[in-house]
């Protein structure tokens, strides 16, 4: 008995380390001598994480080291996560191409193998799970920050992309290689650790120094996205608040964003923008567009992909192919969107997973999406006071639900391995801590 | 009943090695190939005929060919051997492998390489329909191709851009 205990402890310590090694390595990963040296080997990562978790989960049990029972205690997530991979599955064989579909259904497996590793190892509570995620993203916002500032980046050099007139701010790629990427990677931990430092009273310190460096490194990823996602993340939190304390929190947000839009040149094109479209008379599709950094097109685009194909959607990473002819149909019902500066650029993301989830894996595919929102969001009401890790749960769920939907209207995250994986673990945390919540 | 256990958790180790080996290596080490394959194939086609550039062209393409079976749907690959294939002259087979990369990815680029392929084997009519198809998707993309067969396909294209085709626009 005593060395069956033993056994599972080793083996929960294993999946923790597995787990929490996976996500604390996978940002970082850049190969230089790739041509895609950023995106493309963190997608495999994911691939050999998942498939070697799968194997442990299996073996554990084989084993006998897990219990069938863990299942049970979050059964409604477990058959949620087994219900997009399965619903993957099926966009897949009705996709237009399912050789090519096929990838993508790996990859959601892969993400939902983690996941439910994730929650399994986070049951056993511990604080480790946060401050690795948290130092899992401090690399890429010191780098965005100095990429930011021309002082280094771990691949490109500013002669090199004064001469190929790159756009400079991709200087501030991290180890992303886009400061759009590494903005979606940080919004969650910028979120987590401010909570966590209201929290955790005895690492106040560590948790307020994390945010500084989170919040500083979003800052200098200039992302609008995430900058407003975390904006109505705050707002949510100051709307759960007392009155006294909301007030405060929202002239304090108020008063940031004020800085903000005056100091970041992104921002303060982008406010501008919509002011100067607010004022105008006659609003063409291409001021929109110009308003809406040239999204459009592809959110006309995704949207009538999913009204074309509404039972399964066109398949899984099939958004690209069918990008061209819904793009002709759309430049010819509005003609100004032929002068838009992307008007060449072939999209193979909609930059907005709501859409593209519907494009790609039709309304059921975009319920369960949404499901899946809701029910992350239910967990702050769900869960009842007490520990810190109750605590967290419940203040952070449900901003945390918000700023996801916000950030994937502009941006998509669930496309791209590092912020898949960040807002994964952080999404099982919420789950695996508040799963005294029924009781 | 130990053994049993024993015995499946040998297999599914190795079929989890086989699976990372397979899926997550070779995708890696073909990424890296694909770097080096470009660098190889600009430089192939910057100089020009010769025997060199001839065995160059025909390892690089069978180098890359490799590859494709690991990773299908990038199509750099298909682009990189089917370059290989036109510098060897091999016209037909790069048009087999731009149209292969076609069902991945709908890319003016790849229309355009069809057209010059085509042009090079002396077929105008086919190679006119591909032309338009660039200039349909994107206008301003033409290098190689004469100034005559441009300013037809730009015609063509613009009078489709300017009053749509009933049926939508004819893409080969």
């Amino acid at each position: 008995m005593a060395e069956g205990n033993r056994a599972r402890t080793r083996f929960f310590q294993a999946l923790m380390g597995a787990v929490l090694a996976g996500l604390a390595i996978m940002p970082q990963v850049l190969v230089p001598t790739g041509e895609d040296p950023y995106r493309f080997p963190k997608e495999l990562w994911v691939r050999a994480e998942g498939i070697l978790l799968a194997v442990v989960i299996i073996l554990g049990f084989l084993w006998g080291w897990l219990d069938t029972r863990v299942f049970a205690r979050e059964r409604n997530v477990f058959v949620l996560v087994a219900a997009i991979v399965a619903w993957t599955g099926v966009a897949t064989i009705f996709s237009s191409h399912p050789a090519m579909s096929v990838w993508s259904l790996f990859y959601v497996t892969s993400s939902a193998i983690i996941f439910v590793a994730t929650v399994i190892a986070a049951f056993r509570r511990s604080l480790l799970f946060a401050d690795i995620a948290l130092l899992a993203a401090v690399p890429n916002a010191i780098v965005c920050i100095l990429g930011e500032f021309r002082i280094w980046n771990p691949l490109l050099t500013e002669k090199e992309m004064l001469e190929t007139g790159e756009w400079m701010h991709l200087f501030a790629g991290g180890f992303l290689g886009n400061p759009n990427d590494v903005a979606m990677l940080l919004a969650g931990p910028a979120l987590a650790s401010l909570i966590l430092c209201a929290i955790v009273k005895r690492r106040r310190l560590w948790y307020g120094s994390l945010a500084i460096v989170m919040l500083a490194g979003l800052l200098a990823a200039q992302s609008s996205a995430a900058i407003g996602a975390l904006v109505i993340a705050l707002l949510v939190i100051a709307f759960r608040a007392r009155r006294k304390a909301a007030v405060a929190m929202v002239s304090g947000i108020v008063v940031i964003v004020a800085i903000i839009s005056v100091f970041l040149p992104a921002m303060k094109r982008k406010i501008g923008g919509a002011v100067t479209l607010l004022r105008s008379k006659q609003v063409t599709a291409y001021e929109i567009d110009d308003a809406l950094s040239n999204r459009v097109l592809p959110f006309l685009v995704a949207s009538r992909m999913g009204l074309d194909h509404p039972v399964f959607g066109v398949g899984p990473g099939r958004f690209g192919w069918h990008f061209y002819t819904y793009k002709l149909m759309y430049e010819e019902r509005y003609r100004t969107l032929r002068k838009t500066a992307t008007n060449y650029a072939s999209w193979a993301e909609a930059h907005n997973d709501h859409m593209q989830t519907l494009a790609t894996a039709g309304f059921p595919g975009y319920a369960l999406y949404v499901t899946a929102i809701v029910m992350l969001a239910r967990r702050s009401r769900r869960t009842r006071e007490g520990d810190e890790f109750l605590q967290f749960t419940r203040q952070f769920a449900m901003p945390f639900a918000a700023m996801f939907a916000v950030i994937t209207l502009a941006q998509f995250p669930m496309e791209l391995a590092a912020p898949t994986m960040m807002l994964l673990h952080w999404a099982a945390l919420c789950v695996a801590w508040s799963s005294d919540a029924a009781a | 009943m130990r053994l049993l256990k024993l015995v499946v958790s040998a297999v599914l180790i190795a079929a989890a090695g086989f699976a990372v080996h397979r899926w997550c290596w070779l995708p890696y080490r073909c990424n890296q190939i694909e770097k080096a394959a470009l660098r190889t194939t600009e430089r192939t086609l910057e100089v020009g005929g010769g025997y060199t550039e001839t065995v160059r062209a025909r390892a690089t393409a069978q180098r890359v060919l490799g590859c494709i079976e690991h990773v299908p749907t990038n199509v750099n690959l298909y682009m990189i051997v089917a370059a290989n294939y036109r510098a060897l002259g091999r016209y037909e087979d790069a048009i087999a492998m731009y149209r292969a990369a076609l069902r991945y990815d709908r890319r003016p680029e790849l229309y355009l390489n069809i057209g010059e392929s085509y042009l090079a084997m002396g077929n105008a009519n086919e190679a006119h329909r591909y032309f338009v198809a660039t200039a349909l998707f994107r206008i301003g993309i033409f290098k190689n191709v004469p100034e005559g067969a441009k300013q037809l396909a730009w015609d063509d294209a613009f009078q489709q851009l300017e009053t749509p085709p009933k049926g939508g626009y004819v893409l080969p």
